[in-house]
This record gives structure tokens, C-alpha cells and sequence, in this order.
């Protein structure tokens, strides 16, 4: 599903480069768990980032179910994650004018789904998560948990093939962190692929593989 | 989509009530102001736009010259002007001629007599070339035979009550009697024409005027002639043959000497001011003006709008972050960003709308013009406004939306990030450059149109004005006529309050009607042919008026030959080319063929106001009955109105009850010619203090927000050791800076328009630096003001807070 070779990311600062990720080859199948892991400022984010297409390398391939990103204007990147790719975000990002319903709700808006069937597909999720009751909150209202909850809801309503993960439970109490993994769980179980990054070892126990990185480089690649 | 927008637009709105408030006051308040001074300017520029022919119909206007030089022009054209151009110029399909208006006395019973204003002779072409709609009567046939007239619906209301006037004989000056053939509707108010009675033409140029001079004469002005030109005619280019036609019917010196223009009949009102306009002209200047301070009002909410818009971006790049994550493109957002924009300016257009509409009475008593009051009577109006309205609204939401969406969403979701704006706080600046340019402009030129007002007010006008009441001549005047005058004036002196009484053809206040070509005696008019204005007085007159005779005596009763000497002004002395006042003395002049010697020089006056330039006046003696126009009384006290009854009582005795006495007071009367320029001095200062407060309003929310992003090196500097004013002074910097670029920008912007405007005044103050250095000070006082008071407000905070926050 998704090809990354010789992928190099740096920053220009004056003459000298800083090198964020350095000669990355890697390759994730469909349906598999994945989570990158290494210490502050290894460059695990940035990875994440170009794997979901936020960001672009400076150097390498990138190709993303067979077909070459690397080579895709913004617009046409642009759609491919629109339609393939579901984030999750450690400070939520939920948009704080929207209630839970409409959160959940604004993918579909921009896939141009109809409205009828839209009611339909919020309705379940919303039914799904136990969220039926807080549908017409505003994420203010609502504790970290359960806007992170309501961040997945959002993250997977476009039935995405990937779903990514920024420290998803980082703001989160251990407990609310154990809600939230599980979910990831049994996504991963529904036959998502999902690719997380962490510090938490305990978060990683839930996925099928780690890759570890450290200045940049891919140091380890192994099941846990 | 789009209900999703609408909604969260309305959110977004109302999460940043405060922000959102100002940007819809500003709004508001500046459409509003647009919609009352459109208003205005529109019909201002209406006049005589509702004629179906309109642009086919011009106006002859005359022109006399000597030595290459207009000496007078009028606006009606001489006599002969419209038959000898229809006979000659083939571009011309017809032509009509007016003669008017005059003020008469009219009735219909005997004991029931009204005064009435405009009154005109007019040809029988006239319903073919003006769109005034004929209620009753033939528009081919009404004016057409000698003793006809027709009157307005309100004239004819008021004299004949629920009779019906058509075939009813009115009689005019208790003697000519016209038989009612038409009723018109009163003419509109954006006519350049207003009419109560139009007796046919024929009657004039057939039994009043012998010989038919009054269609051969070229001597012989103020004929309105309007000539309507064969369809897709270049007018620019006829004038030369209207020389032509005059050359070839009289001979080259009549050609030379009497030239005739077109004016277009939409252009009449705000473009010409000439002799014996039939109503007093609009003032194109002060419209230009008003209009300008309109648009200039609307951009400054509009980039209040912008700045605002994209201060607030900061708070919502993570907004945009999101949502182009979440599959998000940027057109997307474009539309989302102009929804809120639609919103805001559509709710703030409908207020003021409503605004408008309340204010508009007020307005309209403001601005003292008969205009409409409501705008939706006026759908031409509304349409631009709208369209303005969509043009605003697309430009304010375009560039702050183009803006908010470009954010990678990589850059907008990272707090770490620093998310520089560079090319935001450029386009910023210079927005806020141009506001404060905009208003440092306004505070200028209202202080020049302010000091012009008082100089002209403060102006030393060489006569005196005060305590003089002035009754006008009966309007009806037999042979008896400047007896009964002399008996008036007797009765009136021996009034103990009554100071002293002169009769005269004019009073100060207002230009002379009376133009007299004079020469020096022995010369004839073709050896040389002065225009002077003519003041025909009792000797009293002069004393009366406080003129100060600079040489030579006053006209006296104690010489008997007085009624054959006459006084110049200086300026007169100076037309004749005499070396000094003294050498005047003696010298003889030829008053169409009457000897007249110069007795007395008077320094130069103020007939009418500063505005218009002095101009050769000679004085001379009341010889005949409508020479005998005014009486100016000069009362001993203050307190006038107690003397009318007394007056009014001596009036009716000596002339009989033919028309009531009608009086003004002089003072009254001369201020009357700073009317318009007072009012556009108000309007201006009004609008002007709108726009500055509009633009304050938008600083004092930029200022906010430049104060809230500083909050944390505000609190680090006071950990260091800055005093309060320290940091007042850092945050204003930048302001000040900026306002002071605006200065240097605008004055020479205004110093142009402000030298345009003065122009138009023979009399005007200098525009001196203070004026400008002012301006400035006052733009930098407003500013530092707004800035500095939340400067202090956030530089007062305790630094652990701030810090805290951070």
C-alpha cells in the first residue's frame, strides 16, 4: 500500500542542512498496525506528515497505492488523501464553531456526499461510539476523551483505507488512552490499516509491527 | 454546503462579537451615510434627465465680448438667436424661446389677488421639446394664440378652487387678461425650469413687442432658447456656425461681439451660473466633493472590514489546518470565507437601508434640497447600491479569504510554529496608511473650507448690512409710481424709529440684474463700450449703506443738477482707465445717450458675496418707475419686527391695496449667498468627522489585536524593568509612524482639491502651512489616543499573568 524509498527530508539554514530524515525505505501493506516510535525530534512526525501528504519530501519516492506521489501536483495529492486517508490528531483539532454531529459530519461535506445518506452514515457512527446523547455539544463541552473520540469518528466516517495518528492519546488520562485503543483495535480488526506514532510502549503492545527511528534514520523494524 | 456555511459563518460571528461589531458599525454606519450623500449627489444630477428628448435639447447661451473677452454672459441667448440659428443651421430641428420668469400679480376674482413666482412667456414648441405632462388642453394648440396660458395643478387649485379653470380668464397686473388653455403638472423639482404660469409667447412678441424686434434684436438679452438638434448631431461642432449664421445675418463685428454656446440640457443645473438663471444653480463642486467623501467613507469600512478579517486570521489558521486535513480544498474555503463576508455586509446593507430610511428627513433638512427622502423610490440608485454592495462585498471577502486559505495546514496545526504573516501586516499597513491618509485629507480640507467660510464672513464688505429692513417696490406701478415713492418715503422718515429710507433698483446682496455698456461722453458704442452694473439710487443711498467715498462727494438733493451725476467704484475707475479716483472727479460719460458727470468715487463693495469678484458699478439716479425696486429703511434699534405693522399700515395707504407689502431683512438676505457654501461646509465637516470616527474605530480593534500578540513581551519587558510609559510609547511607534507616512502622502492630495475648491472664490484665503501641520497633529492626537489608551491597559497588566498565559 504504500512504498517509501530513499525519502529525504532536511531544512536549509544558511549553508548548512539540518537532515529531519535521512535515505527512509520502508514499506506497509494493507491491513497492517503499525506504529512508528523514537524519541523527541527524531523525526517520527514528519514521517507521519509525508505519509499522509501534508508535507512533501525533498528527495525519494513515494508511492501510495502503486501510484507515484511524488510526482502529483498539490490538487491531485490533495484528493488522494481527501478520499484514502483518515488523521487523527493528538490535540483533537476538532473545530471548536461545530457540534460533535457536524464535526463528524464535515468529510462528508467535502466528498459531496448527499445529505440523506449522510444523516445515515453520522447516525451510526454516532450510535457506534455511544455518542448519540452528545451529538448537539460543542467540543468545549465535551472531556478530552470524548473529543477524542469524537476526532476518530471523524477520522474514519469517509471509510478511509489508512487512518493516521499523531500521538493519539497523548493528552489523554491512561484510562480514556485504553478507551481509544481499543477502538484502534477493533478498526484494525474491521480490516484498516492504521500507522500511529508514540511514545507509549503500552500503545504500541496493541499494533502488529514497530519501527523505530532516531535522527532521522529507520533504526528497527520489528513485531512486538 | 452552503447552509453549512451560512451556519457556521453565524457562529463565527458570533464567537467574535466584539470584532464583529465594529466591522458592522463601521458598516453600517458607512453605507448608511453612502446611501443619504448618493442620494443627494443623485439628485442633484437628475436635473432634467425625466425629459424624453433630453438629450437632443440644448440651451443657447449668450456671450458678450470685447476685445476677446466675455464681459457678460447670460444665460438665455439674445433675441434673435434662435430664429437666425434655425434658419441657417440645417443640424437644428426646431427651437423655443422663454422670456422670464417674473414675479406678477395675478386673479381670477378681483379681492382675490395672489403674488406669483415664475412666471414665463413661452412659444407653442413648448410641450414638444420639454416632457412636463399636460393635464388638460391640446399640447399642440395651447400656447399657440396671443392672451393664452396655462398654469399648474397648484396654481390652479389655489386660484380656482374646485372651478374648473379651463376657458376662465386670469388676469395678470390687474390689466392683461389670458384665457386658460392648459393645466400642467407641477414641474418636478430636479427641473432646471420651474414654472406656475406660461402665457403664450406670441402675446409677447406679437402686441407687447413692436417691429418683431424681439425675434431680429442681437442687442437684446435674456431670451431662453433651447434648440433641439436632428438626432446622433455632434453639438461641439455647430458652434462655428452659429458664428457663421451671425456674420452672414448681421455682419463679422455683431458675430464677434455676440457669441453663442450650447449647453446640454442635463448639464444646465450643476454646470452653469450665469446671468438670469432661472433658478439658483446647483453646485457641481460641492456634489463632486460630497460624492467623493461618500466613496472615500465606504472604503475606509471596507478596509476596516479587511483588516479586521485578517487580523482575526491568526485565530484561525488552525480552522483551516483542520479542514484541509479532513479533505478540505482551498476553493472550498474561499467560499466558506466569503460566506461570512456575505453575511455581515448583507445584514449591515439592510441596516442601513432602514437607517437611511429614518435619517432621511433629517437629511433632507440638512441638506435643504427638495430631493425624495426614500431610496426605494429611486430603483436606478438601488441598483448601483446593490451593485456596489456586491463589488464591496467581493473585494473586502476576496483577499482575507484568498489569504485564510493558504495556510498549510502542516504550518497552521504546529502551536510551535511561527506563523509569519509578512505579506498580511504589509497589505495591513498600507490599508491603514490609507485610512489615516483619508483622514488626515478630511481634517484639512475641512479646515480650509472652514477658515475660507470665516474669511468670507469676517470680510470687511465695505457697506453695513445691519438694522436695515428692506420693502420691495409694489409689483403693480402706474405713471404715479415714483411720486407715491416719494410719499412713502416721507410718511415712512417721520416714524421714530426710522433712522433714514432710500429707494434703489437693488440692494447689496445679491449681483445686479441691471448691466449697462457705457462709454465715456462724445464716444459711441462702437468706439468703446464698458459693461458695468448699474445701481439706479436716491442720493441718500450711498450714506445709508456706509460707503465710503474715496474721492469727490456723495449724490445730494442740494444740487440740482444731481439727477445727471452719478458715483463709480474703484473698480469702475479702473475699467475707464482713469488715472486715480480724483482725476475721475468731473469727467463725463454717455448712460445710453443720457450725460451723467462722476461726482464721487466709493472704495470698492461687496455687492454680493466675497465668492463672486467686484465689478465695475456705477451709481446713478432713480429716473424711472422700475428703476424703483427696493426701499432700504435703516432703523434706530435692533428691534425691527414691531415696525412691520406701522409699516405695513403706511404701505397700504399710499399705494393702495393693490399687492401686500413683502420685506426682508438685509442681513438676513445677504447671508443668503453663503448658504450653499455654509451648508457644504457642514455637510463636509459632518462627514468627514464620520469617516475619522469609522477609521478609529477599525484602529482601535487592529490595535487590540497587535496589543494581545504583544501580551508576552509586554509581560517579559516589565519583568526587565520597563516603565508603563515605556511601553505605551513601543506599541504606539508604529503607529504613529505609520500615520505620519499617510501625512506626507495625503497633503499634497489635498492641497490640489483644497486649491480647486478656493478657485472658485474671487476672494479666498491662502492656504497656509499651519493649516496641513494641524491636520497632522490632529490625525497623530486621534491615533495616539486610541492606540495609547489599550497600550496602557495591556502595559498596566501584571507580567505573571501574561507570562502565565503564554
Amino acid at each position: 500500500m504504500i512504498r517509501l524509498s530513499n525519502i529525504e527530508r532536511f531544512y536549509k539554514a544558511g549553508l548548512t542542512k539540518t537532515w529531519v530524515l535521512r535515505d527512509i525505505n520502508l514499506e506497509i501493506n494493507e491491513g497492517e498496525f503499525a506504529t512508528i516510535m523514537g524519541p523527541s525530534g527524531s523525526g517520527k512526525t514528519t514521517l507521519l506528515n509525508i505519509i499522509g501528504m501534508l508535507d512533501t519530501p525533498d528527495q525519494g519516492e513515494y508511492e501510495f497505492l502503486e501510484e507515484p506521489v511524488h510526482k502529483f501536483r498539490e490538487r491531485r495529492r490533495t484528493e488522494l488523501h481527501k478520499h484514502y486517508i483518515g488523521f487523527v490528531f493528538q490535540a483533537y483539532h476538532l473545530i471548536d464553531e461545530l457540534t460533535v454531529y457536524e464535526n463528524i459530519e464535515t468529510p462528508l461535506l467535502y466528498r459531496k456526499i448527499k445529505s440523506s445518506e449522510r444523516k445515515a452514515m453520522v447516525a451510526n457512527l454516532l450510535d457506534e461510539f455511544n455518542m448519540v446523547a452528545k451529538k448537539d455539544l460543542f467540543p468545549h463541552q465535551l472531556s478530552g476523551g470524548q473529543q477524542q473520540l469524537v476526532g476518530v469518528a471523524r477520522a474514519i466516517i469517509g471509510k478511509p483505507k489508512l487512518l493516521l495518528a499523531d500521538e493519539p492519546t497523548g493528552n489523554l488520562h491512561s484510562s480514556q488512552g485504553e478507551i481509544i485503543m481499543d477502538l484502534f483495535k477493533q478498526l484494525h480488526a474491521d480490516g484498516m490499516t492504521i500507522l500511529q506514532v508514540t511514545h507509549s510502549e503500552k500503545n504500541a503492545q496493541y499494533g502488529t509491527r514497530v519501527i523505530e527511528i532516531e535522527d532521522g534514520y529507520i533504526r528497527r523494524d520489528y513485531a512486538p | 454546503m452552503w447552509r453549512n456555511y451560512l451556519k457556521l459563518g453565524w457562529r463565527h460571528i458570533q464567537r467574535n462579537r466584539n470584532i464583529t461589531a465594529i466591522n458592522f458599525i463601521g458598516l453600517v454606519v458607512g453605507m448608511t451615510a453612502v446611501i443619504l450623500i448618493w442620494q443627494y449627489v443623485d439628485f442633484e444630477r437628475s436635473y432634467d434627465k425625466f425629459h424624453a428628448q433630453g438629450d437632443q435639447i440644448f440651451r443657447v447661451q449668450t456671450d458678450r465680448i470685447k476685445d476677446g473677452i466675455p464681459f457678460m454672459q447670460f444665460a438665455g441667448g439674445a433675441a434673435c438667436a434662435g430664429p437666425v440659428i434655425a434658419r441657417n443651421v440645417p443640424e437644428v430641428e426646431d427651437y423655443v424661446k422663454l422670456r422670464g420668469p417674473n414675479e406678477s400679480l395675478l386673479h381670477y376674482h378681483f379681492d382675490q389677488k395672489h403674488v406669483v413666482d415664475d412666471v414665463y412667456f413661452a412659444m407653442g414648441t413648448f410641450f414638444d421639446f420639454f416632457s412636463f405632462e399636460l393635464l388638460e388642453g391640446d399640447a399642440g394648440t395651447c400656447l399657440k394664440e396671443p392672451w393664452t396660458a396655462c398654469i399648474t395643478k397648484t396654481l390652479a387649485d389655489k386660484v380656482f378652487g374646485p372651478e374648473n379653470p379651463m376657458g376662465k380668464t386670469i388676469v395678470l397686473e390687474n390689466e392683461a387678461e389670458y384665457v386658460v388653455t392648459g393645466i400642467v403638472a407641477d414641474p418636478p423639482e430636479n427641473s432646471h425650469l420651474g414654472f406656475s404660469v406660461l402665457l403664450s409667447y406670441a402675446t409677447f412678441s406679437d402686441v407687447f413687442v413692436s417691429d418683431n424686434e424681439s425675434e431680429t434684436a442681437w442687442y437684446w438679452d435674456g431670451y431662453l432658447t433651447y434648440l433641439k438638434l436632428k438626432p446622433n448631431t455632434n453639438w461641439q461642432e455647430l458652434e462655428p456656425k452659429f458664428k457663421e449664421a451671425m456674420a452672414a445675418t448681421y455682419d463679422e463685428e455683431v458675430a464677434e461681439s455676440t457669441v453663442f454656446s450650447l449647453q446640454p440640457l442635463p448639464d444646465i443645473h450643476l454646470t452653469s451660473n450665469l446671468l438670469g438663471e432661472t433658478k439658483p444653480p446647483g453646485d457641481g463642486t460641492a456634489v463632486k466633493f460630497l460624492f467623493l467623501v461618500g466613496i472615500l467613507i465606504l472604503i475606509i469600512a471596507w478596509f476596516n472590514y479587511i483588516n479586521l478579517t485578517t487580523a482575526q486570521s491568526m485565530n484561525r489558521a488552525r480552522e483551516v489546518g483542520i479542514r484541509k486535513v479532513i479533505g478540505s480544498n482551498r476553493s472550498a474555503l474561499i467560499r466558506q470565507f466569503m460566506t461570512e463576508a456575505v453575511i455581515i455586509n448583507a445584514i449591515a446593507i439592510i441596516c442601513a437601508l432602514i437607517f437611511a430610511t429614518l435619517l432621511g428627513p433629517a437629511f433632507v433638512n440638512m441638506v435643504d434640497t427638495p430631493m425624495p427622502t426614500s431610496i426605494f423610490d429611486n430603483p436606478r440608485l438601488l441598483m448601483i447600491l446593490l451593485a456596489c454592495f456586491g463589488l464591496g462585498t467581493f473585494l473586502t471577502g476576496m483577499y482575507p479569504a484568498l489569504l485564510q486559505s493558504s495556510y498549510k495546514p502542516i504550518q497552521a496545526l504546529n502551536p510551535n510554529l511561527n506563523r509569519g504573516r509578512i505579506k498580511a501586516q504589509w497589505v495591513r499597513k498600507g490599508l491603514v496608511v490609507f485610512q489615516f491618509g483619508i483622514s488626515v485629507a478630511l481634517i484639512a480640507s475641512t479646515l480650509v473650507i472652514y477658515n475660507q467660510m470665516r474669511y468670507m464672513q469676517k470680510r470687511d464688505l465695505g457697506i453695513s448690512t445691519e438694522k436695515t429692513l428692506v420693502i420691495e417696490g409694489p409689483l403693480f406701478r402706474d405713471s404715479t409710481y415714483l411720486e407715491l415713492g416719494e410719499t412713502f418715503k416721507t410718511e415712512l422718515a417721520m416714524l421714530p424709529a426710522v433712522k433714514s429710507i432710500s429707494g434703489s433698483s437693488s440692494v447689496p446682496g445679491e449681483r445686479i440684474g441691471w448691466t449697462a455698456g457705457i462709454q465715456k461722453w462724445g464716444q459711441t458704442e462702437e468706439d468703446e463700450n464698458y459693461g458695468f452694473r448699474a445701481i439706479a439710487a436716491d442720493p441718500e443711498y450711498s450714506d445709508q449703506y456706509d460707503m465710503e467715498i474715496i474721492a469727490g462727494r456723495s449724490m445730494s438733493r442740494d444740487h440740482g443738477a444731481d439727477a445727471s451725476s452719478c458715483l463709480l467704484n474703484e473698480e469702475g475707475v479702473k475699467v475707464f482707465q482713469f488715472e486715480s479716483p480724483e482725476s475721475a472727479l468731473g469727467e463725463e460719460i454717455n448712460f445710453w445717450g443720457q450725460r451723467v458727470q462722476v461726482v464721487g468715487v466709493v472704495r470698492d463693495f461687496h455687492q454680493a458675496s466675497p465668492k463672486a469678484k467686484i465689478e465695475p458699478i456705477i451709481l446713478r439716479n432713480v429716473a424711472q418707475n422700475w428703476m424703483l425696486n427696493y426701499f432700504s429703511v435703516k432703523l434706530v434699534s435692533d428691534d425691527m419686527l414691531s415696525m412691520v405693522e406701522n409699516m405695513k399700515g403706511t404701505y397700504d395707504r399710499v399705494f393702495g391695496a393693490n399687492s401686500p407689502m413683502e420685506y426682508f431683512f438685509l442681513d438676513e438676505h445677504y447671508d443668503q449667498q453663503y448658504k450653499s457654501e455654509a451648508l457644504f461646509g457642514k455637510v463636509f465637516t459632518f462627514f468627514s468627522g464620520l469617516a475619522i470616527l469609522i477609521s478609529c474605530l477599525g484602529l482601535l480593534a487592529l490595535i487590540a489585536f497587535v496589543v494581545e500578540r504583544r501580551r508576552k513581551e509586554i509581560g517579559i519587558r516589565k519583568v526587565l524593568g520597563s516603565s508603563i510609559s515605556g511601553i505605551v510609547m513601543i506599541l504606539s511607534k508604529d503607529f504613529l509612524f505609520l500615520v505620519i507616512i499617510a501625512a506626507v502622502l495625503a497633503i499634497p492630495v489635498v492641497h490640489h482639491f483644497m486649491k480647486g475648491w478656493l478657485d472658485g472664490f474671487a476672494y479666498r484665503i491662502d492656504m497656509e502651512w499651519w493649516v496641513f501641520l494641524v491636520a497632522v497633529l490632529l490625525a497623530v492626537a486621534i491615533a495616539f489616543f486610541t492606540v495609547g489608551y489599550q497600550s496602557l491597559v495591556a502595559a498596566r497588566q501584571n507580567p505573571v499573568d501574561s507570562l502565565q498565559q503564554a
